[in-house]
């Protein structure tokens, strides 16, 4: 049995997140291993040593602030659970809030859990090409440090990301966490945050599968794993790497 | 200014010979040489925007109908062009070379980015707010943005025409100090009670609590209440309400209206275009007669005649669930077996970019239906549909995957297919069906 935190599930949904655990529910039950979910929101007691994963997706600048308002109590606890090897995945904005703060648009310091060294920046105005439209949008592709697959995604953010010491994708196509470099992503043990966004764990099945087996493992190492070839997310995920990704 | 008019028309009537779009280009030309020219124009007594993610063009084209039938002389961006040079064109065409604007209204669909440059030169009288949805987030970032935007063109002197079922939209106006007037429609049987995870404006703008739903229409937009303090949707001044949408007929308080078509949004266009004709003082009696007798007709159906079978043709709403999914509840109401045919090879006509995201956002679950006989997905996204419609539970037995149109889509359609068929696809593959289609011989109507 593994049991999955959806953490902000009704504020940090803007673009389809629900996807993604809704695939690490259907990759679990795939292997015959039980899954389940707790939706948990602003004035919950969110436990922070009882799921085996933690999941938040993207939000509105406001929400984000919502969420981070609510978060900031368990700031220890979050730490405390990412330094036991709890898993931690956080889609598009949500991985700004672990940094030490975010620098709003009027310049205003916002102070975050602080529990890795980067900090975030509101993309402002001035910063870009008026044209700019103060956001960061694109396919978004590349190689991931861990598996021999190219990991596919979209961005669509107003921050960028500062003085962060790791990476877990190497980028082809697109931008990484801040736009002069070509490195996306945080991952510290079992935390993997990233600025791509959207129902990452349906596109890049290769990476669900992998996580999961990582997960499943730890409980159980003699587990024997079902190979699962030609489903229809591995054939949507090579058909836009052929289109859109090797044909650019 | 007279020669950046001149130059307008000339540039517009020109580019009409040339068979080009005549729209724009005017517009671009009298903004390059005289930037300023639409600060110096003399408006007329109505200068009248419609904005909002959804729905603004058929509640302009329905407030036109009405001003031209109470003899209100107007000019309005018809073909859509509502970005900075197709308005100011349209400004500069119906202006005289003093500066006086010739008609009596001048009436405009906003887009909600391009506005605000627009506005910076110009202020509006009224302004017909129709909602604030997920839509084509590529372009628009997401609605707190957009309503970030609307906010900013909002003057005290404007009258607002609002839909109050949407939180966000009525949020937006709370520290307005002009005239403010409130549509919304009351429960009906498209309405839900379900609490759905991928909402948007679930918390209360004022206190940041939960908002309470009595019943949402389609995503967040229906009857909310906060669950801690006075914020909630307030009474409409005029509610549409003993909706029939198969019978096409609504009451806007205590009058009977037709409504041009049987899906839902046209619910919120009417009731909003009477609102707003209502502000302008036009008498109630003259409001009703130009919907209800003096037909308003709505742009023509796309029905086909397919050996027997009716297949009409929707339009794909990519990158706005909202508008998908009513397609999807419009299809849904719909009496008997159907089969469905769903796809797209881009996300979107107006840029590049293809995000998926948007898919995921869309209740699919929905077509979990018995009177569904099967669902044909064609297109270059065909897996990440097909995807989307199995986590959605559809039994994969009603699944047919499409890999070339041309060759397979009419036996498929003939021997594995029952019912009325519902095609919901891009532009490009709308007409790659209808050539199909035409190459049986079979043509519209």
């Amino acid at each position: 049995m593994v049991k999955i935190a959806h953490l902000y599930y009704d504020i940090m949904n803007l673009y389809g997140e629900n996807g993604n655990i809704r695939a690490l529910k259907e990759h679990f039950e795939r292997q015959n291993i039980k899954c389940e979910v707790h939706f948990l929101t602003i004035k919950d007691k969110i436990d922070f040593e009882k799921y085996d994963i933690y999941y938040m997706g993207m939000g509105t600048e406001k929400g984000q602030l919502l969420v981070l308002n609510d978060l900031i109590k368990y700031k220890n606890k979050i730490k405390q659970s990412i330094e036991n090897g709890k898993y931690y995945f956080m889609t598009g904005n949500s991985y700004e809030l672990f940094g030490k703060y975010i620098i709003d648009f009027d310049g205003n310091k916002i102070d975050c859990l602080n529990i890795f060294p980067y900090y975030t920046k509101r993309i402002n105005k001035k910063d870009y090409m008026e044209d700019c439209d103060f956001r960061i949008v694109g396919t978004t592709s590349g190689k991931c440090i861990f598996l021999d697959k190219e990991i596919i995604g979209f961005q669509n953010r107003g921050g960028t990301i500062h003085e962060s010491d790791r990476y877990f994708i190497k980028i082809n196509h697109g931008v990484g966490y801040e736009p002069k470099n070509l490195y996306e992503g945080y991952l510290y043990k079992n935390f993997l945050g990233t600025y791509l966004l959207g129902p990452l764990f349906i596109r890049n099945p290769y990476l669900t599968d992998y996580l999961i087996k990582k997960i499943i493992k730890e409980k159980n190492s003699s587990y024997k794993f079902k190979v699962f070839k030609s489903t229809s997310e591995i054939k949507a995920y090579e058909t836009f790497v052929e289109n859109f990704i090797r044909n650019i | 200014m007279a020669l950046a008019i001149t130059i307008c028309k000339v540039a517009n009537s020109l580019s009409k010979l040339l068979k080009k779009e005549g729209t724009v280009i005017g517009g671009f030309w009298a903004l390059k040489i005289y930037p300023k020219v639409l600060e110096k124009i003399k408006y007329p007594k109505y200068v009248i925007g419609v904005t909002g993610s959804s729905g603004k063009g058929s509640t302009t084209e329905l407030i036109a109908h009405i001003l031209n039938k109470n003899n209100i002389t107007y000019a309005y961006n018809k073909n859509g062009s509502n970005a900075i040079n197709g308005i100011t064109s349209l400004i500069l065409s119906n202006t005289k070379l003093n500066g006086t604007y010739k008609k009596q209204a001048l009436l405009m669909e906003l887009d909600e980015k391009h506005m605000v440059h627009l506005l910076a030169h110009f202020s509006l009288t009224h302004l017909v707010i129709t909602n604030i949805t997920r839509d084509q987030p590529p372009r628009n970032a997401h609605p707190e943005y957009i309503q970030s935007l609307i906010k900013s063109i909002i003057k005290n002197n404007m009258h607002l025409v609002i839909n109050v079922d949407d939180p966000l939209v009525y949020g937006l106006t709370l520290s307005h100090k002009g005239k403010i007037t409130y549509y919304g429609m009351d429960k009906n049987n498209y309405s839900k009670e379900t609490h759905l995870h991928n909402i948007d404006a679930q918390y209360c703008p004022i206190c940041g609590s939960k908002l309470n739903y009595e019943f949402y229409h389609y995503g967040h937009l229906g009857k909310y209440k906060c669950s801690k303090c006075e914020f909630k949707r307030p009474n409409p001044d005029f509610l549409a309400h003993t909706i029939d949408i198969k019978n096409k007929t609504i009451f806007i308080n205590n009058d009977e209206i037709k409504i041009p078509s049987n899906f839902l949004y046209s619910v919120y266009f009417t009731t909003a275009a009477y609102s707003l004709a209502n502000t302008l003082g036009i008498k109630k009696d003259r409001i009703l007669n130009s919907i209800n007798v003096d037909a308003f007709i709505p742009k023509r159906l796309n029905i086909y005649n397919f050996y027997g079978r009716p297949w009409q043709m929707l339009s794909s709403k990519n990158e706005n669930n909202l508008s998908y999914k009513q397609s999807i509840d419009f299809i849904l109401h719909e009496k008997g077996i159907k089969t469905i045919i769903l796809g797209f090879d881009n996300s979107s006509r107006r840029y590049k970019e293809n995000d998926v995201s948007w898919l995921w956002d869309i209740d699919f679950e929905s077509l979990k239906n018995k009177q569904i006989d099967k669902i044909i997905v064609i297109g270059r996204f065909k897996y990440d549909i097909m995807t989307r419609l199995e986590y959605a539970g559809i039994e994969k037995e009603k699944l047919i995957l499409i890999n070339d149109l041309e060759i397979e889509i009419i036996d498929v359609l003939k021997n594995k297919t029952k019912g009325n068929i519902y095609s919901m696809v891009c532009f490009d593959k709308e007409s790659e069906l209808k050539e199909i289609l035409k190459k049986e011989g079979i043509i519209n109507g």
